[in-house]
């Protein structure tokens, strides 16, 4: 819950703190640009003025001049400061409000700032001289105590401006960061819901579509997947308790009733072997489970070596063909020569030793059994069809299963780990098995992979 | 035969000791590595019954060392390990057959049987002939009382490997690694149908039968008594 809420706190004060920079930096440039049109401004409007008193010189005299400033001076509002100064080529006060020529650094023409003393502290004048023609000089100077009070609006409407985008920013951020951040929790509820034993719980689908929706229907099929596994393993935990009790059971019934009842010395030698082939039976489950977890880890590919898959499937097909001939079946065996496949030649052999037996045991007499295997790009292809009975299409996938047997082949003899085996195998050659309808009949296809394909 | 048994477990190394025994051997035991190259040095044995794990010096160690002071006396390794791939490390290592626990008393006999004989059998032999019956290994050429009897392929090499044990129990097991090189089992009776196939042909009346099965061990081709 803590770590929900610091995200969303997280990204909003990230995002304020991104907009409060941006803001303040769009800002600086307002007041900078501001600045410098408003000095300029004033500036020109001192030459301006500077020019016009020039002008009024030249049409109506220095006495015209002397009026205009006066005039001037008159109708300068208190809340700002105009100076005007006209001395004569001694440097004699003629007219104007300045009673001193302000500095003597400055030459004609020449703009230059010197502090307000009517308002000191708060604004500068902008300055500037020139020569008449008869060698008196005249001083204009404007003040900026607009540029001032312009900066000052700006600041405060800026303040409050970005006051009000940090609330709204905030608020908003906050809003719509929880909104996106709330199927992380309705996530997060459902796996605590699986996690307490529901295991039947889902993420509920929404349909937006985005990319929560995909992590949930990723979330949902992978669970599917291990409740899936989960039966498996579940599955085949009973299989093996029921594969391994049954024989174990009635071994111990056995002693228990040759305790009571001792087997006589001509019934002992069946006794005994009786005993023995159910022990057998154990050990042998045992030792197919074993291989197989041995299989599917995977460490066996360390003794791969070139295989010639027709050569090992003519050997499988040689070697089960007694049992077919037994049957009246035939073996149609169809190859086509090809590259030689890096794999295991035990387990390759075994897994086809299996393939083909299984396909005469469940096959019924006088019908033919098709084997085909040829190269294909990347690795192998191997099919055997028989006319057999078949697997319906929903056992397909249960075969594969440990100890899993069809109610028609609990009758025949085997362990119900053949396919298991040959799935794992399959496996470790990157492969994949396909069992289909041969209509009738069961159609085996298998693909192995090269090591590099 | 005189034979050294190394095991640890003692139910395991009685009933081999026993079983051994039984079949007319004189058998010493040994408990632990170390021991039992003590012993494999030290004294003449026609035979080693070798377990893998073993204290003070596992089986595969003392093998490497008893083959390093240049015995060749024949080892069966015993172990618990099936898996192909420590097969071959015990073959490897010296061993001359390699058995997998659990494993019938009736295996082990025919297996040392075969290891202690190897040397014996004449291998590179261009006619073996087991009473009137008669295999010339050039022609792949089978005989029966002058009558030549054609065989299949697989046929061919389950006599073959039958006549070069002949007088020896030769196990299911055995076949399959010796005529096929399975080492594996298939879980079916392929390999009863292919000895009556093979019977059916060389052992047909009026002949004497050669072939015998024998119950829980497997079969063997000799000569009639």
């Amino acid at each position: 819950m803590s770590s929900r809420l610091s995200t969303t706190a997280r990204l909003t004060l990230a995002n304020a703190a991104l907009l409060a920079v941006g803001f303040g930096a769009l800002l600086f440039l307002v007041m900078w640009l501001a600045d410098r049109f408003m000095v300029g401004h004033v500036k020109e409007s001192v030459e301006a003025e500077l020019n016009i008193m020039l002008a009024e010189f030249r049409l109506d005299g220095i006495d015209g001049m002397l009026a205009l400033i006066d005039q001037r001076i008159q109708t300068t509002t208190p809340n700002h400061d105009r100076l005007y100064r006209l001395e004569d080529a001694q440097g004699k006060f003629i007219g104007g409000n300045v009673a001193a020529w302000p500095s003597s650094e400055f030459g004609a023409g020449q703009s230059f700032q010197l502090p307000s003393r009517k308002f000191p502290g708060k604004t500068m004048v902008d300055l500037r001289w020139e020569k008449l023609g008869d060698g008196s000089r005249l001083l204009v100077g404007f003040d900026e105590i607009e540029v001032a009070q312009v900066r000052g609006d700006i600041r405060l409407a800026a303040l409050w401006s970005l006051g009000a985008v940090l609330l709204i920013s905030m608020t908003a951020g906050f809003l719509l960061t929880r909104a996106a951040l709330r199927p992380v929790e309705a996530i997060r509820g459902a796996a605590q819901k699986i996690m307490d034993g529901d295991l039947r719980h889902r993420i509920p689908a929404r349909p937006n579509g985005d990319e929560f929706d995909r992590l949930g229907e990723t979330l949902n099929s992978m669970l599917d997947r291990i409740n899936t596994l989960i039966a498996s393993v579940r599955g085949a935990t009973d299989n093996i308790a029921h594969d391994l009790r049954s024989p174990l059971t009635r071994h111990r019934a056995r002693l228990e009733a040759a305790l009571k009842e001792p087997p006589t010395p001509d019934q002992l030698q069946a006794w005994t072997e009786r005993n023995i082939a159910d022990l057998d039976q154990v050990l042998s489950t045992f030792q197919s489970l074993l291989r197989i977890a041995s299989v599917e880890s995977g460490l066996l590919r360390e003794e791969f070596t070139a295989c010639d898959i027709p050569q090992l499937v003519r050997n499988a097909v040689e070697f089960i063909e007694p049992l077919a001939e037994e049957k009246h079946q035939q073996l149609d065996l169809q190859m086509i020569e090809g590259p030689s496949l890096q794999g295991h030649r035990d387990l390759l052999i075994q897994m086809l030793v299996n393939l083909v037996d299984n396909a005469v045991k469940f096959a019924p007499p006088d019908t033919v059994i098709e084997v085909r295997a040829f190269p294909e790009t990347g690795g192998w292809q191997i099919i055997v069809a028989d006319a057999g009975a078949g697997i319906a299409a929903a056992e397909r996938e249960r075969v594969f299963e440990r100890l899993y047997r069809l109610d028609a082949s609990r009758r025949t003899a085997g362990l119900g780990l053949g396919l298991s085996l040959v799935k794992a195998i399959v496996g470790l050659h990157r492969g994949q098995i396909v069992l289909a309808d041969n209509a009738p009949g069961l159609r085996i296809t298998i693909q192995l992979r090269d090591r590099d394909g | 035969m005189r034979i050294l048994v190394v095991e640890d477990d003692n139910d395991i190394a009685g009933f081999l000791c026993k079983g051994l025994r039984e079949a007319g051997h004189v058998v010493d035991h040994a408990a632990d590595g170390r021991t039992g190259l003590f012993f494999a040095v030290g004294e003449a044995f026609d035979a080693i019954v070798l377990d893998r794990l073993l204290p003070q010096m596992d089986g595969l160690s003392m093998l490497a060392a008893l083959r390093a002071s240049g015995s060749r006396i024949p080892v069966l390794i015993l172990s618990a390990l099936g898996q192909v791939d420590e097969r071959i490390k015990g073959l490897r290592a010296g061993g001359d057959d390699y058995l997998v626990k659990p494993f019938a008393i009736n295996e082990l006999l025919a297996r040392l049987e075969a290891i202690t004989r190897r040397g014996l059998m004449p291998v590179l032999e261009n006619r073996l002939r087991v009473a009137d019956l008669e295999i010339d290994r050039m022609a792949h050429l089978v005989k029966r009382a002058g009558e030549v009897i054609t065989l299949k392929p697989q046929e061919y090499r389950v006599l073959e490997f039958m006549m070069r044990h002949a007088g020896q129990v030769v196990t299911r097991t055995m076949l399959l690694e010796g005529v096929w090189d399975y080492h594996f089992d298939p879980q079916t009776n392929v390999v009863d149908v292919h000895l009556s196939r093979l019977r059916s042909k060389v052992d047909k009346s009026p002949w004497i039968p050669l072939i015998h099965t024998l119950r829980g061990a497997g079969y063997c081709l000799r000569e009639p008594q």
